[in-house]
């Protein structure tokens, strides 16, 4: 270890900055460990800086590594999983740090600096995570170039330097982006977990809806071809589910897999179909979140009967999906008596008083689209309260829902109205996933976020097949004629669990525009460049450059490095040429060369005056010409002269020179 | 061995063809070698890491960023030669040292450019580097030292010039040969005695020279006297013979004498004569040198030193 080495504080100003920059999102995302470690290791820094605490000791260093380590992996669900070696990187860094003595521990530390960007890129790639990155990037190479660039130069010289270095890689790295290879994953990795993502599951309880309506959390995007439907006929479907145990809802036994969907429909042809396309965010789970009537043509996914859509791999990435939508196509027009008998179950000893209800209704109706009819008026004609905070309710859920707290979420009214339905004799079944968006006019594309989720119904009926029905419309219809964000706004619970997200803004147009403005690139970031790959990287370079060969892509990425080269050859070539040389210049170089004939020569570094003296002092008959000439070449250069008084002076000089008669 | 001492003679030859030895030169294309230093090696197995976490999580930010680095290091190959080329150098004063010690070299830095030369590191292999920067003047004298071992004429060979200025993954260097020679005077070392009282009683050899006395006085002529010191005037003026008599200062001028240390060797007699040197010097008395088939007349003065010690480092030295 060289005890005299001390890093010099710009150096030190720069990493610091640095490691802060390259810490911040992890600090969000890990606040009650990262904050905390980041504080602590850089106070130490610092001290050991200032010089008032000294180096740590091997020891000191075992003990608090040994430290790092219980308090990680006592605070962290799973030792093994990405974030906690995320974590246990990014201590490791801020500890490499305090104890970099030498100028070598300096230099692991800013390359260790770089592999610490691509741990957050790891998390997430939106927009944003780009700017981290290139920020990032900067950052570092000042480091970098601050440890070994001149004091003298100032404190931002560093980081102008690496603006100018990562502006002339932008060509090749583009190219190496274009042309390389995406390869198979060499082996598997820990990803990052999703045991706090928040979706739709398959089950569906009281309360479970009002959740999702906490976050802005991106669910998915659609795109559309060519026209956007209206809003209020964007239900999403997702799952089915028709088993009811008197709380909770389930996904059915006797769904079954169904090789050619087509024949379960009655397709309108006359209605022009949708044609869209589904980019799912990594849900983790297997359920695609289709509109009805939808056909797709691949062979991955997997159609029920129950017309759901799913993925044989659980959705681990982005993924996406062309997709058919033809609009108002009838549905299950077989009499599928499991199904339907399904449909019609209600678990034994629960919710009496919704039975006797349901009796009610049933006597007085004539059909069951007017029985159905009446149990939507009973809801709008009993002050029903569509909220995000309903009251929990006992182990008749629907009696208490009925005919105590009358207030409610979506899944509240599907799972009532689905099981009025069934005990009014109409098969029935709850259908979660998403309803509405937010449409961009400046794409034809919707985002669909977490809050977006939503619970409604379908019922059976003689002729028309499964319908859909949405009791919470009968409450309150906003929410389906304006969208989940508009009718729930004002509502306490909203958003509570993203407390800066944009979308809490929409009320004001301008950032509802912004917001749009932002879906649109973030969509097409993610369309773009995080997708480039595989097929779109053929497509791409097919584009550019034709039909491939290898030596057109050889040409291709020499390409960039002429590129590179040539503009940097440029630049220094208008920034730092040698200045033109002005005429006065020109006539001290010939003054220069007549006295290096006669054996005296300018040293560098000495002055046009300081020379011409000592010229007069070897020549002594000439001393009066050399005054002239050092007079007149110092007015040239430095005076503000007139054109003319210029060029009189310029002949003058000349003629001096000429005159000169030295051997 | 024999191997690596053939291959670094013949590189020491194509690099005297290439780079001749030149008071000024201007690093330039021809002169400056790059390659990856020792840090790139640790800076090429982040790389690889990115590369393989891009892979294996098929993230395309991540492809971008290993890109990005590696597209770093290729245009800092460029950025590195700048910064050291239209570097000017020019060998300045050299002041002669005893050997043992740090000969200071000066060399001039200048730029015909207006690029900034940054972190520039300067040595004789064997000897701590300098850190030059020409940033806000266009001209730098870097007071280079170089370790003398012995004395005679030193010529400290190829300088290298190095740097690793901006990013330190790629090294920049010349050797640039400035033709410096370096008068290194013996080890000085300060005998017990001082000459003059060895030198004083050792009579005989110290003849008195023509004009180097002065007159004193006459006395009565002497029979075997030399004829020359006979003064004629007086003899003709009729008056007895009288002889001029010369106040010999053969006793205060001091000798430097090589025969004064006959038993010991070369290198240890110049030594002692060279601390006598300087302590004859410190006194203020004239001293001459005698060394075989070399005198230098008694003098005082740092003209006179520097003859006395240039003759003492080149003695039996080829030129």
């Amino acid at each position: 270890m060289q005890d005299d080495y001390r890093i010099a504080r710009p150096v030190f100003v720069w990493i610091l900055i640095t490691q802060a920059f390259l810490l911040l999102p992890h600090m969000l995302k890990f606040p009650l460990l990262l904050v905390p470690g980041w504080l602590f290791f850089t106070f130490w820094r610092v001290m050991v800086f200032r010089g008032r605490w000294n180096y740590p000791s091997p020891w000191l260093k075992a003990v608090t590594v040994v430290a790092v380590l219980l308090v990680v992996s006592a605070s962290q669900a799973r030792f093994f999983a990405i974030e906690t070696m995320v974590i246990l990187l990014l201590l490791a860094f801020l500890l490499k740090l305090v104890e970099t003595a030498t100028e070598r521990d300096l230099l692991v530390s800013v390359y260790l600096a770089y592999f610490v960007i691509v741990t957050w890129l790891l998390f997430d790639q939106g927009v944003l995570s780009a700017v981290y990155m290139v920020i990032a990037l900067l950052l570092v190479t000042a480091t970098l170039i601050a440890s070994y660039a001149s004091g003298e130069a100032g404190f931002w010289q560093p980081m102008k330097e690496a603006g100018r270095l990562l502006l002339f890689s932008i060509p090749v790295m583009v190219v190496a982006f274009l042309v390389f290879p995406r390869l198979e994953p060499l082996w598997v990795l820990p990803q990052p977990s999703s045991s706090g993502k928040t979706g739709i599951s398959d089950t569906m309880s009281p309360g479970m809806f009002s959740k999702l309506a906490e976050t802005d959390e991106l669910a998915f995007r659609v795109e559309f071809d060519d026209r956007t439907p209206p809003l209020r006929a964007l239900y999403w479907r997702g799952l089915v589910l028709s088993r009811f145990d008197g709380r909770t809802w389930r996904q059915s036994d006797f769904r079954q897999r169904v090789k050619d969907i087509r024949a379960y429909y009655r397709i309108n042809e006359e209605n022009k179909p949708y044609r869209y396309r589904l980019i799912m965010e990594p849900s983790e789970r297997h359920w695609m979140f289709v509109l009805s009537g939808t056909l797709e043509d691949d062979a991955d996914s997997h159609y029920y009967d129950d017309f759901t859509l799913q993925q044989g791999r659980q959705i681990d990435s982005r993924q996406s999906w062309q997709l058919v939508s033809w609009p108002q196509s009838q549905r299950l027009l077989h009499d599928n008596s499991i199904q339907r008998q399904a449909s019609l179950q209600l678990p034994d000893g629960f919710n009496p008083q919704t039975l006797a209800l349901a009796d009610q209704l049933r006597a007085a109706a004539d059909s069951d689209l007017d029985y159905l009819q009446r149990v939507l008026d009973f809801f709008k004609d009993n002050n029903f309260v569509y909220t995000l905070e309903p009251p929990l309710l006992g182990r008749h859920s629907v009696d208490d829902f009925l005919f105590g707290s009358r207030q409610g979420f979506c899944e509240h009214y599907a799972s009532a109205f689905t099981v009025l339905a069934r005990a009014g004799g109409v098969p029935a079944r709850v259908v979660t996933g998403y309803q509405g968006g937010d449409i961009n006019p400046y794409e034809q594309h919707v985002t669909v976020r977490q809050l977006d989720a939503h619970a409604w119904v379908e019922v059976w009926l003689q002729d028309k097949g499964w319908i859909r029905m949405d009791p919470t419309y009968a409450v309150a219809p906003q929410r389906i004629d304006r969208g989940g964000q508009a009718a729930l706004a004002d509502q306490p619970g909203y958003l509570s669990e993203s407390p800066f997200s944009p979308v809490r803004f929409n009320r004001f147009g301008w950032v509802k525009k912004l917001q749009y403005r932002l879906d649109q690139l973030n969509y097409l970031w993610h369309s773009q460049i995080l997708s480039y790959q595989g097929r779109k990287q053929q497509e791409m370079l097919r584009r550019l450059l034709g039909e491939l060969s290898l030596k057109k892509l050889a040409l291709f990425v020499s390409g960039a490095f002429v590129v590179t080269a040539l503009s940097l050859w440029l630049l220094l070539y208008l920034k730092y040429r040698p200045p033109a040389r002005s005429k006065a210049e020109k006539l001290l170089q010939r003054l220069l060369r007549k006295m290096q004939k006669a054996g005296l020569q300018k040293q560098a570094g000495q002055g046009v005056v300081d020379f011409c003296r000592q010229c007069a002092q070897e020549y002594p008959a000439w001393a009066s010409q050399f005054e002239k000439i050092a007079n007149q070449y110092m007015q040239l250069r430095y005076a503000d002269l007139s054109p003319a008084k210029k060029h009189r002076l310029m002949r003058q000089m000349r003629q001096n020179i000429n005159r000169l008669h030295v051997k | 061995m024999a191997l690596t001492g053939f291959l670094d003679k013949q590189f020491a030859r194509w690099l005297d063809r290439r780079i001749p030895a030149r008071r000024q030169l201007t690093l330039n294309q021809r002169r400056i070698f790059i390659f990856p230093s020792r840090q790139g090696a640790w800076f090429l197995l982040v790389l690889m890491l990115l590369l393989l976490a891009a892979i294996n999580y098929q993230n395309n930010l991540a492809y971008v960023l290993t890109f990005f680095l590696a597209s770093m290091v290729n245009t800092a190959i460029l950025l590195t030669y700048l910064n050291i080329s239209g570097l000017s150098l020019r060998a300045g004063k050299v002041t002669p040292v005893y050997a043992g010690d740090h000969a200071e070299l000066e060399v001039h830095l200048g730029r015909d450019n207006r690029r900034l030369h940054q972190n520039i590191r300067l040595y004789w292999p064997g000897n701590p580097p300098q850190r030059q920067d020409l940033v806000e003047n266009d001209h730098r004298v870097a007071r280079l030292h170089c370790y003398a071992a012995e004395r005679g004429l030193l010529r400290p060979g190829r300088l290298l010039v190095e740097s690793y200025y901006p990013i330190g993954l790629l090294r920049c260097w010349s050797w640039v040969d400035l033709d410096f020679e370096v008068l290194v005077y013996p080890r000085p070392v300060l005998p017990a005695l001082l000459p003059t009282q060895i030198v004083q009683g050792n009579s005989g050899r110290e003849k008195p020279m023509a004009g180097t006395e002065d007159f004193w006085g006459f006395r009565d002529y002497v029979k075997g006297e030399p004829l020359r010191h006979v003064d004629w005037r007086t003899l003709a003026r009729g008056q007895r013979l009288q002889t001029k008599v010369y106040a010999a200062k053969e006793d205060q001028r001091t000798w430097v004498d090589w025969e004064v240390f006959a038993p010991l060797g070369t290198e240890e007699r110049l030594s002692l004569m060279c601390g006598w040197v300087l302590q004859l010097e410190k006194n203020n008395k004239p001293y001459g040198l005698r060394l075989p088939g070399m005198v230098i007349e008694p003098d005082t003065g740092d003209k006179h030193r520097h003859r006395v010690l240039s003759a003492l480092a080149l003695f039996g030295k080829e030129r």
